[in-house]
């Protein structure tokens, strides 16, 4: 039975194919538009998805919605209309603005997305009729079904699905219950991204950047944050202030009294970045880490499960994580690495599968996710007839991982294409820019010179499975893997420790002096405070990635590398030859391996080349 | 909880300071969840679209739209079949009281 998972007209919209419970593919839309975060109806990626069942199946054509048994939405419209509805009359006023948005995001598309996806696949899978789960259940279901647990307790956190922003399940075998929740507009997603917007980043966009500023900071306003904008019981569930907001009113997060309350009015985006805006992201981080940590015992407790899952917008703060398996609250954590509602195609997906066909389900010990490889591939052949056409010079070699680990211990930029493209925001091997961590100024290279993003921005480290203990804390009682790049953890061999960065940074000073800072043996990968994005590869899963790694290990007695996504600031991660080729001429990467062919940038032709074509973030 | 609690932060016009603020929790029991996956039966519903379009036009007032938007609703019984066995409890009567 194929059932066929859509996500759609939010943000991030996606299409996940289950063929009897197992995953066949999934992909967000975003990587085949090129626009960051595509919300549209997903059109390339359900192709996609089909076009990789007729491959497993040896068919010429791809299937059709007449193949499909069961097309199943991530979110019921109906129930987001009535909050729509309600939150427009519990307003009382008579802005035009709201009714706009409400219309804008509502009416104008997500009412009507049945009649969209019968456009779309001719009918809607075999039944011509369109399912809808909840919007929570389905982010639940991305964590607990694919996850390496017979049970779990299981916690969503997001800005809000439908009225939902926070759940609590208890996942056993093929059933999932939802046993607890917060309704909108209370909200851990919506108030974390409140202060996103506040400190002059994107909503839905710089979250992870508000994330990443937080070590530089101070937390001087959580006792704010506590005694003003929300009330947080003990059992982690929170009610906000809403005289401080104003995303109940439209477009904007907070209003003047919140900017009263902080100083000030907001940082405009090109403003520079301030003491208040660091102080501000390590406020909100720690008080999110407290409610994150709160709702996961209380879901432990409630369950009874020394196991949890975590999904939702939320589950991408990877900080929060590593304090969650610091904790030794759980014998073991897993998170999906789609956490966001490009995961809730899958999770709808699996959700129907197991929890109204009652099928039974299968637990693998390394999860069922494939190691988020579930994208397209392109064979060598195609490859090497696009670069024939361009007409650009390329090198066979017979140990491409090797001379890969060569070029990047040589200091060289290196963007490395292969194999299915990850599903899910990180970029795990398939789609990676990846570079010496041992440069004290290639973390700043990088952010200025090849990504074209902000200096302060961290970067994450890649490293060999078993030697992952020698370079970085582990959580001592609780299992983790950690080969999503998911959780934070610390670097071990830590230089100048008494250094602190907010103390050394004066009033809108340039964060570069404090970034290049050798603060350990892998400067480009340890961020401020010494935490890690890990990413620990393992042979098994990751078999080219790993033996990239290897070889550098061999080389220079590293098994570390950073490992950034393939991509420039707000540009979707690469998915083809072709997007790859145009960010490796667009930027000043030095070489490009797309499976196993090399291109180098001082080969290339100058006509080939082009700079600041990207739209900034 | 009752639709009345649910929508409390609507009735006390945004206050804070809620009467379950002393409770020693603000989680919702879901109680009964309704199923969690439905058939979408909602591909049409012209005329909200119409008198959505009409307040944006300015040619109906807030109160006119809500009070038009409730007269569809109670016109639509399909609808209200479908938030009742949703939600397991009949939400759109809200729109009802407006």
């Amino acid at each position: 039975m194929y059932i066929l998972g859509i996500s759609a007209l939010y943000h991030d919209s996606a299409a996940a194919l289950i063929k009897d419970g197992k995953i066949v593919a999934a992909a967000q839309e975003e990587r085949f538009t090129r626009k960051k975060l595509d919300s549209s109806i997903p059109v390339n990626a359900v192709e996609y998805c089909l076009s990789k069942a007729a491959d497993n199946e040896g068919r010429e054509r791809p299937l059709t919605g007449y193949d499909i048994d069961e097309v199943v939405y991530y979110d019921d419209p109906v129930l987001t209309m009535d909050r729509v509805i309600k939150n427009v009359s519990a307003c009382k006023n008579d802005r035009n603005d709201l009714v706009n948005f409400s219309y804008d995001s509502l009416f104008s598309g997500k009412l009507w997305i049945e009649k969209s996806l019968r456009e779309l696949l001719g009918t809607v899978g075999k039944k011509d009729r369109l399912l809808v789960s909840r919007h929570h259940l389905s982010h639940a279901a991305s964590a607990f079904y694919p996850s390496p647990f017979e049970e779990a307790a299981v916690v969503t956190v997001d800005g809000v699905g439908e009225w939902t922003t926070t759940g609590i399940f208890y996942g056993r075998e093929n059933s999932l219950e939802l046993l607890k929740k917060l309704e909108y507009p209370h909200s851990l997603g919506l108030l974390y991204s409140a202060f996103t917007y506040f400190c002059g980043f994107r909503v839905n966009f710089g979250e992870y950047k508000l994330m990443g500023l937080a070590p530089y900071g101070k937390p001087v306003y959580e006792k704010t944050i506590r005694d003003e904008l929300i009330d947080i019981k003990q059992d982690g569930s929170f009610r906000l202030n809403l005289d401080y907001f104003d995303y109940q009113y439209g477009r904007t997060m907070t209003n003047e009294r919140f900017a009263s309350l902080f100083g000030g009015m907001r940082r405009k985006p090109e403003e520079s970045i301030t003491k208040r805006e660091m102080n501000l992201a390590s406020s909100i981080q720690k008080v999110t880490e407290e409610i994150i940590l709160r709702l996961s015992k209380t879901a432990g407790e409630i369950t009874g499960s020394k196991n949890l899952c975590l999904a939702g917008g939320v589950a991408l703060n990877c900080v929060a994580n590593g304090v969650i398996a610091k904790s030794g609250l759980f014998d073991s954590v897993w998170v999906q690495p789609a956490s966001g509602d490009s995961g809730g195609a899958l999770g709808a997906a699996l959700a129907l599968w197991h929890g109204k066909y009652a099928r039974e389900r299968e637990v693998c010990p390394d999860d069922m996710m494939q190691g988020a490889f579930l994208g397209p591939s392109f064979t060598k052949e195609y490859i090497r007839d696009f670069l024939d056409e361009k007409g650009v010079k390329y090198h066979e070699k017979e140990n491409v991982p090797e001379s890969i680990a060569d070029c990047v211990k040589d200091q060289k930029v290196v963007g490395i294409f292969n194999g299915r493209m990850e599903y899910g925001p990180r970029a795990l091997g398939h789609r990676s820019i990846i570079a010496d961590p041992r440069s004290e100024n290639m973390q700043s290279k990088l952010n200025l010179s090849i990504k074209y993003r902000e200096s302060f921005r961290p970067f994450a480290p890649a490293v060999m499975k078993e030697k992952a203990s020698e370079w970085f804390d582990t959580f001592e009682d609780t299992l983790v893997d950690q080969k999503y790049m998911l959780f934070c953890s610390d670097v071990k061999e830590r230089f100048d420790t008494d250094f602190s960065p907010h103390d050394a940074l004066s009033e809108n000073e340039d964060m570069l002096s404090i970034v290049n800072r050798k603060r350990s043996p892998i400067p480009a990968v340890t961020h401020v405070d010494y935490s890690a994005r890990v990413q620990s590869v393992d042979e098994k899963t990751n078999p080219y990635f790993y033996s990239i790694l290897r070889e550098f290990d061999q080389k220079t007695g590293c098994p570390v590398l950073i490992n950034t996504s393939f991509n420039v600031r707000g540009e979707p991660i690469v998915c083809s030859p072709e997007d790859a080729f145009n960010c490796f001429m667009n930027t000043k990467m030095d070489v490009l391996v797309l499976e196993d062919v090399m291109l180098f940038k001082d080969e290339m032709p100058e006509s080939e080349r082009r700079r600041d074509v990207y739209e900034l973030d | 909880m009752s639709l009345t609690e649910r929508l409390d932060w609507i009735e006390t016009d945004h206050e804070f300071d809620v009467p379950d603020k002393k409770a020693d929790s603000y989680f919702i029991n879901p109680g009964k969840n309704g199923e969690m996956i439905n058939e979408y039966h909602f591909d049409t519903l012209p005329e909200l679209k119409r008198l959505l379009s009409k307040r944006l036009a300015g040619s109906l007032s807030e109160k006119e739209f809500m009070m038009a938007a409730r007269e569809t609703f109670r016109n639509k019984p399909e609808y209200r079949a479908y938030i009742k066995d949703s939600l397991g409890r009949e939400v759109v009567d809200f729109i009802y009281e407006m």
